[in-house]
């Protein structure tokens, strides 16, 4: 079973966006979980292992840019997918990291769904 | 609290990325309007239509959301004519004790949780040359502010006093403070604390209030510490 961790400080776009990757059938099982900031997520990871990271971009304590610099210091994750969601065009520059992908705020489902088909191979 | 100076209006700098973060900020009730939707058409593909409870939270949350964009665009169409220096007082003799009394009284009917504002005056009466349209909303923003972040905290206070030929009206809530490092931006365009990821806001009104205050030749001062509370005063003259 595949895992993924979504961290979105907006609650209501953070359980929406669980529910529709654990609706999706094409997904297969997965099993996802959720942060509501990088921080928090930094500490769940060496637990959860994800496979997949949904990660908002502009978030409090933590930015994007810093979260994945922490991530990838850490062995397990120096090529974990990370798909970051933003609403300002312009973040995407920021990162040089071929394993990060950009969806920009509002998403389609089907771009979401496109996006992790993508990294996890279904 | 230091009265005893207050500058010329402020031209403020405009900041270059203000267009591309007001777009990331009207995006984001945007993505979460788009989050319901989305998931409202698969559940309805699937076959499983939610309940009616779960549809009137959805319709909650998306008149919510747009409140929340109103609210945006009415505070960035107000930094626009800030900026553009479009913002005239038109001062009129009033009863600044009856002007607090009135946006204290808007202030308590909202709050879910019945705390009333303590408010403290010597007089009942104290008249001042002001537009009561700016210094009505630069008080609603520092009460709703006091409110917002200090529920499960004792009500806020609100002091006013006059001497000389300057008033100033001081309001302290007991709530979760600013963090001290971050405390030279709070009168930033959407900035936001770190402590307040879980409370909503635009990071604008603090701007709004000092610019309206500053078109008053007044001033806006605060004291802060994290977990214990803020007070914020501003001081404005009398003519």
């Amino acid at each position: 079973m595949k895992k993924i961790l979504v961290i979105e400080d907006e609650t209501i776009l953070r359980k929406n966006t669980v529910r529709m990757i654990e609706l999706t059938e094409e997904l297969g099982e997965v099993l996802v979980e959720e942060s509501s900031d990088a921080r928090e997520a930094l500490h769940k990871i060496r637990s959860f292992q994800p496979d997949l990271i949904i990660s908002d971009f502009m978030m409090p304590f933590i930015n994007g840019n810093s979260f994945l610099s922490q991530l990838r210091k850490i062995e397990l994750f120096k090529s974990t997918p990370v798909i970051f969601l933003s609403a300002k065009p312009d973040v995407a520059k920021l990162i040089h990291d071929s394993n990060t992908s950009f969806l920009m705020k509002p998403f389609l489902y089907k771009e979401l769904i496109s996006n992790i088909n993508n990294y996890l191979g279904y | 609290m230091d009265c005893d100076t207050v500058p010329e209006p402020v031209q403020h700098d405009i900041q270059s990325n203000f267009v591309s973060i007001a777009s990331h900020e009207l995006r984001t009730p945007l993505a979460v309007m788009q989050s319901i939707a989305e998931l409202l058409e698969i559940q309805v593909k699937q076959g499983h239509t939610p309940e009616a409870t779960v549809l009137i939270e959805n319709v909650t949350q998306l008149k919510s959301e747009i409140n929340r964009m109103n609210n945006l665009i009415d505070e960035i169409l107000t930094i626009s004519k800030i900026e553009n220096a479009n913002i005239k007082p038109v001062k009129e003799k009033v009863n600044i004790v009856a002007i607090i009394q009135q946006v204290i009284d808007r202030n308590n009917v909202l709050q879910a949780d019945h705390r009333k504002i303590v408010f403290i005056h010597g007089e009942d009466e104290i008249p001042a040359l002001v537009d009561k349209q700016l210094l009505a909303h630069i008080l609603d923003n520092l009460i709703s502010n006091a409110f917002k972040y200090s529920i499960g905290k004792p009500a806020p206070e609100l002091t006013c006093s006059v001497s000389s030929n300057l008033f100033s009206v001081t309001i302290k809530d007991f709530g979760i403070g600013i963090p001290r490092h971050q405390q030279k931006n709070i009168f930033q365009t959407f900035f936001r604390a770190e402590n307040t990821a879980s409370i909503k806001g635009s990071g604008l009104g603090l701007f709004i209030a000092k610019s309206f205050t500053e078109l008053h030749n007044g001033t806006v001062s605060f004291n802060s510490a994290e977990n214990k509370g803020s007070v914020f005063t501003i001081c404005l003259p009398t003519e």
